[in-house]
């Protein structure tokens, strides 16, 4: 019922405000004028990731999708894991320590490029970036390519790459975007933008604040005061997130010039469970996130069919835990003795891609591209304490287009200084046959072994893991197939889209045993494959999009070779958008099948994980008051209450730990978003 | 309005609150104890419970054999609160040259059976040994020792001794003392160390546990006196309900490891160690009398472990 209250009240003090200048809107929000232009933007998109030059979506040789601000509102989404997770064909876990992983074509989030405007997002722990820590709300739209981008962008872009462009607007804008979710969520944020001499000048900033979750806790509108007990230890942990953004936009004649800062900073409490029996003590962890991205990204395009790109960017990423013991009786703590409690890890990497585009004539260009990176990274369980790796790598590609035939090849070749970089070749088709396109693609792809693969040190007297200096990089092979049919009727389209992949990867890094320690390895390899079928369609108020997808995973893990069948997983995704005048709905349903997997031990016994299928249910109500000024959306967020799913573990060992379930969601929630733009 | 304020100003304010204490229990009939291992558990710390008092203790690292001092005694254990291990080289002289690859290992088991040491029966063998001494306290390797023993009888052990590479090649006569369970030797200075107390109860330290046969892991728990003491271990009842009546059906081990290590269990993910409060211990001593036991803390006030505190009753 206080939800409800809190729903009305919110509702009603939007729509009490008066009084903007109409001309100042900000473009975005024309997209719900009314429902043709809606269906115009979906045609018109423009894709920038990987590509030559700005491309609208059904021109890209790849297999491309984006979602832009108007699906991100309308499906009320904050952070690049809801966006996923409500995404087809996209696997999201979660741990509560490390953050949100997500896979893509069967393939782990290590293997999942993020980038921020091109920028790669560094700071990967277990190998992978935690998502949930990218905020959406300053995001014009996120592009997801699916399979490898190596040629373009380097190590990870192997199963696919996102990448996130921030929001700019040309015109005079205000923009304040409040959240609040009753799982204790309270976000807010703003976003200014200003018209100066050539260019614009952008600041968003926004903190976001959660509380923490638990199955069964009471729902509260404002955080309160807590007894020290044992509901103090949330299985969803509290956290605070700090971001701001600045972004000077710079036009001169032919030279376009982009500078971002971009900074964020997480602080998660982990308040542990009462120590038994008498639960008068626990111990506290702190993880403390910092993340600072500088680019600047230059252009400048010569009416004689030559073009520059240059985009470079300095990026550093902090991680500080530490950990406490409290009485839970004064609430006095004090930092634990042993020195591996409390650690800072710190990565830096310099990163500078620049390119030539020639268009030698209308149907031939080709781009010719140096990339340039410097990567450090320190801690206690680093060898030494510090160490680094750079990479020289040029990359060329040209794209020939021939009568409904679109040709891309593409390689990339690369020297490190810590292993030998593999030769990455890959070529990408567009062929259109009537109302039919066919789109085929063969990449290479690879991971470079990271810091920590190749000079971990973590000795004691039952641990002796080290890194391995003469580690090779994942290699991948990629093959995609895909079929589009669209059908064009007076009132309505439909678009069918029939898409398959391959992957296979060697020489995986994996932890093994090795005489009497233990390190990373390249064994074992691993194959994935997948079948998509999508269907989207519009009739007249009415969008719909559903999808049905299977991928199969295959392990081939060494030296005990055990070879086993694919273990092949279903997805089911439903989205249903009605609009009417100001107002939509969106219902969306994702259904993602169970799921197994095999893995090593590092004493080289299998692991078997089986992780049993979910179901994600979701409703938005999104409302434009004031000539779409104002923006009010209520959403009934997984309303068939997952939380944790029911995970069958099985290993062998000394620390046998076998978790009978993993997070997945927080159960049913009610959230409301309220956006003001001036 | 004043309530679409106050949701405005928890949008932005909203913020940790704190904790309000609990309330600390209060102090009840048990006896209480904490135990001094150290954060790198080196001490060993024997225990009587009787007399709530802590008996003797030791660096782990102070010995590296015991041998059996009884008159017809024979048997020699490593000391595995250092992960020692040992080789038996067959059809080899003493002196011959060797490679530790070849090593096929074998390792004290942790129930304290005499029939399963790493030595063996070496009589009537032509066999020797290579002793792998293990882990000084800070975890470097100690490093190996060859050891044949040449005699044994009512009053003594002949041993020889000799560096991996044959140096320092040395006999050493060991005398029993009928008075000690085991004398405790040292390959440090070749010398007997006073390392067991006459009677105790438990014994607070590493220990080398085989998971399985060639999988040896070194963890940190109690061993107790396989002499005197049983234990039976209980995970049905409620601690505060164990009395003389419901013990008469319990099945008490004289294994030296039911207590072990496993009272705590130790989270990868977060690095944390936590007490099994659910599992208690109920030990019978010498002196027929019997005590309940379970452990409340592996941590001291300061957060550092290798500080065992258990509370214990005698029924």
């Amino acid at each position: 019922m206080r939800v409800f209250l809190f729903a009305l009240i919110t509702t009603f003090n939007i729509t009490s405000i008066q009084g903007f200048n109409n001309h100042e809107c900000f473009l975005i929000t024309q997209f719900y004028n009314s429902d043709t232009i809606a269906k115009q933007v979906e045609i018109n998109q423009v894709i920038i990731t990987g590509q030559h030059e700005h491309k609208k979506i059904d021109e890209v040789v790849q297999n491309v999708k984006i979602i832009d601000r108007k699906i991100i509102d309308e499906k009320n989404l904050t952070n690049l894991r809801e966006l996923l997770l409500n995404e087809a064909g996209m696997r999201v876990t979660q741990d509560n320590a490390l953050g949100t992983n997500v896979s893509m074509q069967g393939i782990s989030g290590q293997n999942v490029k993020i980038l921020l405007d091109g920028s790669p997002v560094i700071g990967r722990l277990n190998g992978y970036v935690d998502i949930s820590q990218i905020s959406l709300s300053d995001i014009e739209k996120v592009e997801i390519i699916e399979g490898p981008l190596s040629v373009e962008y380097g190590t990870d872009a192997l199963a696919g790459t996102i990448n996130l462009i921030s929001r700019t607007s040309n015109k005079n804008l205000r923009s304040f975007n409040s959240y609040y979710e009753s799982v204790g969520r309270y976000d807010l944020s703003v976003f200014i933008s200003e018209k100066v001499k050539n260019g614009s000048l952008s600041i968003s900033s926004g903190r976001n604040y959660f509380d923490g979750w638990n199955k069964n806790e009471p729902l509260s509108i404002v955080p309160t005061e807590t007894l020290a007990d044992s509901s103090r230890n949330k299985s969803w942990k509290p956290k605070e997130q700090l971001f701001f953004k600045i972004q000077q936009n710079y036009k001169l004649n032919n030279i376009n010039i982009i500078n971002r800062f971009n900074s964020f900073y997480e602080n998660i409490v982990d308040r542990g469970f009462p120590r038994m029996p008498y639960q008068e003590s626990a111990f506290d962890q702190n993880y403390i996130t910092k993340r600072k991205i500088y680019s600047s990204n230059l252009t400048w395009n010569n009416k004689s069919n030559l073009s520059l790109k240059s985009h470079n960017s300095y990026s550093t990423y902090e991680r500080n835990k530490t950990k406490k013991y409290i009485d839970l009786t004064t609430l006095e703590s004090l930092l634990t003795e042993n020195p591996s409690d409390q650690d800072t890890t710190t990565l830096k990497l310099i990163k500078s891609t620049n390119e030539i585009l020639y268009k030698i004539c209308p149907e031939l260009n080709m781009r010719l591209g140096y990339d340039f990176v410097f990567e450090m990274t320190s801690g206690k369980r680093i060898l030494s304490n510090k160490k680094s790796q750079s990479e020289h790598a040029l990359f060329f590609s040209s794209e020939i287009k021939l009568k409904n035939h679109i040709i891309q090849p593409a390689i990339r070749a690369a020297h490190n200084t810590n292993y030998d970089a593999p030769l990455i070749p890959s070529i990408n088709t567009k062929f259109s046959l009537g109302d039919y396109i066919i789109r085929k693609s063969i990449s290479k792809g690879f991971r470079s072994p990271s810091l920590k693969e190749l000079y971990l040190e973590f000795v004691d007297i039952n641990h002796n893991i080290t890194g391995n200096t003469e580690l090779k990089s994942e290699e991948s092979l990629n093959y995609q197939f895909s079929i589009t049919r669209i059908f064009e009727k007076s009132d309505h389209e439909i678009n069918l889209k029939i898409s398959s992949y391959f992957n296979k990867i060697n020489d995986l890094i994996t932890l093994a045993s090795v005489d009497d320690f233990y390190t990373y390895v390249n064994i074992g390899k691993f194959q994935s494959i997948g079948l998509s079928s999508t269907l989207k369609t519009n009739y007249e108020k009415i969008d719909l999009e559903f999808n049905y997808s299977l991928s199969g995973r295959n392990s081939f893990l060494s030296p005990i070779n055990i070879e086993n069948k694919y273990n092949i997983s279903h997805n089911l995704y439903t989205s249903v958008h009605y609009y009417h005048q100001n107002n939509s709905i969106n219902l969306l349903f994702n259904r993602i099948g169970k799921h197994q997997s095999y893995y090593l031990n590092p004493d080289n016994s299998l692991s078997t994980n089986n992780v049993k299928g979910y179901s994600i249910l979701d409703i938005n109500f999104s409302k434009n008051m004031i000539e779409n000024k104002i923006k009010v959306i209520l959403s009934l967020k997984n309303i068939l209450n997952i939380d944790n799913i029911e995970f069958n573990g099985q290993s062998s060992g000394a620390h046998q730990s076998r978790i009978s379930s993993i997070s997945v969601g927080y159960g049913r929630s009610f959230a409301i978003t309220c956006k003001v733009d001036l | 309005m004043k309530i679409k304020y106050y949701i405005v100003l928890s949008l932005i304010l909203a913020c940790d609150l704190g904790e309000i204490p609990v309330d600390p229990r209060p102090s009840g009939l048990l006896t209480t104890a904490t135990i001094e291992m150290m954060e790198n558990y080196q001490m060993q710390v024997y225990f009587d419970l009787y007399n709530n008092n802590l008996i003797s203790e030791n660096v782990r690292t102070d010995w590296d054999l015991a041998f059996e001092s009884s008159s017809n005694g024979w048997r020699i254990n490593i000391n595995s609160s250092k992960f020692m291990q040992v080789w038996e080289v067959d059809n080899q002289s003493f002196n011959s040259p060797l490679s530790l690859s070849n090593a096929i290992w074998r390792w004290d088991h942790q129930s304290g059976s005499p029939d399963s040491t790493a030595v063996g029966d070496y009589r009537n063998k032509e066999s020797f040994y290579v002793i792998d001494r293990g882990y000084d306290n800070d975890n470097s390797q100690i490093g190996y020792k060859k050891l044949n023993v040449e005699s044994v009888n009512s009053d003594s052990y002949m041993i020889r001794l000799a560096n991996i590479e044959n140096s320092v090649d040395t006999i050493i006569k060991i005398p029993k003392n009928l008075a000690d369970e085991k004398i405790y030797f040292s390959f440090n200075d070749y010398s007997i160390k006073n390392i067991e107390p006459n009677y105790w109860d438990l014994l607070f330290t590493t220990y080398t546990h085989l998971f399985s046969s060639d999988f040896p892991y070194l963890v940190s728990g109690v061993l107790t006196n396989k002499e005197y003491v049983k234990v039976f271990r209980d995970t049905t009842y409620n601690f505060d309900d164990i009395n003389l009546d419901v013990i008469t059906n319990f099945n008490f081990s004289s294994d030296q490891n039911i207590i072990g290590y496993d009272w705590k269990s130790y989270d990868l993910n977060t690095g944390i160690f936590s007490i099994n409060s659910s599992i208690n211990y109920i030990i019978e001593t010498n002196s027929q009398k019997y005590f309940k036991l379970r452990f409340l803390d592996f941590y001291n006030e300061n957060g550092a472990k290798g500080y065992p505190k258990f509370e214990y009753k005698q029924l």
